[in-house]
């Protein structure tokens, strides 16, 4: 089984928003381009994704960690559970992890 | 020449008949109650003569005693909007359709130009507001992309300030999007809606070398929160409108997974201890928010035309 390792810095720098209407570099785009083919692969075990590797000062706003990772369930149809027992989240702060695990949670009820 | 005092009598003044002069109030401040609703006066005059009238104007602020953080930056706002949106071929000089008359005040004239003031307003058009960018030590920042801008919005404010309070990056962002999403929805399919205008947003940031006081400001000239808010709360105050907004999961858009933007706005407030608070001024509403709740509460007698957040941080290490 796989461990794949995506790092945020391949995607962008300075991630912003949810859809492409906001820019290039939204939370769908990320969900669809480098996240949801992993949650489908079954030889895929873990996903981590590194969150630190952009610019500095960067922060993440809600619209894009919602939509990338909120947007596995409730737009891809993905089960809560597999999701989160699937997804590490690498990051220094915290506060993140949590949110994506609510954005992951919340998107199921 | 035509001269527009504070009571707002037309005056025949010698000298050129094209350009009005427009006398600013002596304190031009939206924190006070007793110069809010004169200083977005003077801001409708001369907004109101450029674009109704399609004249040019000067604007007089010899007089001028003091600026305070958020009126020069809807200051800044209103005169680029002149400079930047007039109607073709009416201004053989659009970018100088404002001109001005600094103050007499050696302090009030020099915060003019120590803050990046003079470098924002004076006359000019495109080419000075991108040059605004690359001065990392100029206050002011206007833009209306900002998914190309954000990383330059984080580096400037990065250069300025240094370690910035936690989320307030964060909480731009969220802003950012709530302009691009809802603030000039209602003047989209306008055909005489204004390029430029699309997405707009101006930005004002500051830190005081001596006291660490951060203040960050950001202002739209949409169409306001109560009024967007108002096709789903229905008719109320503008001030409950602008507090059912900052409610949690509350989105115009009925989609699972939204209405999230006002939580990163608030959370720098509940995230730092240096937080002194958040207001939120949209239409004749004004909310002030601190340590998780609503605080203040007032309504004026003139509308903000648009929406105002301001960020407010004491004792940020310089």
């Amino acid at each position: 089984m796989k461990v794949v390792t995506i790092d945020m810095k391949d995607f962008s720098r300075a991630p912003f928003g949810r859809y492409a209407d906001d820019g290039k570099w939204n939370g769908e785009a990320f969900r669809e381009n480098f996240l949801y083919e992993h949650f489908v692969d079954k030889s895929v075990a873990k996903v981590v994704v590194k969150l630190d590797s952009v610019a500095p000062g960067y922060e993440y706003g809600s619209s894009f960690l919602e939509e990338a990772f909120g947007g596995l369930v409730r737009v891809k149809g993905l089960k809560s559970e597999d999701v989160l027992n699937k997804l590490e989240v690498e990051t220094v702060n915290m506060d993140y992890v949590m949110e994506i695990k609510i954005y992951i949670s919340e998107a199921g009820n | 020449m035509i001269y527009l005092n504070d009571s707002k009598q037309l005056q025949l003044k010698r000298g050129n008949p094209d350009r009005v002069y427009i006398k600013s109030p002596e304190h031009l401040c939206l924190y006070r109650e007793e110069y809010h609703d004169k200083t977005l006066a003077f801001f409708d005059e001369f907004d109101t003569r450029v674009f109704n009238n399609l004249m040019y104007v000067e604007l007089d602020f010899s007089h001028l005693k003091s600026l305070t953080a958020s009126a020069a930056l809807v200051l800044f706002a209103k005169i680029t909007r002149c400079q930047s949106c007039l109607p073709a071929g009416y201004f053989s000089f659009p970018d100088k359709i404002i001109s001005m008359k600094l103050p007499d005040d050696k302090k009030i004239k020099g915060m003019f130009s120590s803050t990046g003031l003079w470098a924002a307003i004076k006359p000019g058009g495109q080419k000075k507001l991108d040059k605004l960018w690359s001065d990392w030590g100029n206050s002011y920042k206007t833009g209306n992309d900002p998914s190309r801008q954000f990383e330059e919005v984080i580096s400037s404010l990065h250069r300025r300030v240094g370690v910035l309070p936690k989320r307030i990056v964060a909480a731009l962002q969220e802003s950012y999007l709530n302009i691009a999403h809802h603030a000039y929805e209602a003047f989209k399919k306008d055909p005489l809606f204004n390029d430029f205008m699309v997405g707009r947003w101006w930005q004002y940031a500051h830190l005081h070398p001596e006291t660490g006081r951060l203040i960050i400001i950001i202002y739209d000239m949409g169409s306001g929160i109560p009024n967007t808010i108002r096709s789903i709360q229905g008719g109320v105050s503008d001030c409950s409108s602008i507090q059912y907004a900052m409610r949690e999961g509350i989105t115009r858009f009925n989609v699972q997974g939204r209405g999230k933007g006002f939580e990163d706005i608030k959370r720098p407030i509940d995230s730092n201890a240096s937080a002194e608070y958040l207001l939120v001024c949209s239409g004749v509403g004004e909310v002030g928010y601190k340590g998780g709740q609503i605080v203040k509460e007032h309504s004026h007698g003139y509308s903000m035309g648009g929406t105002l957040l301001e960020w407010a941080f004491s004792g940020v290490k310089v």
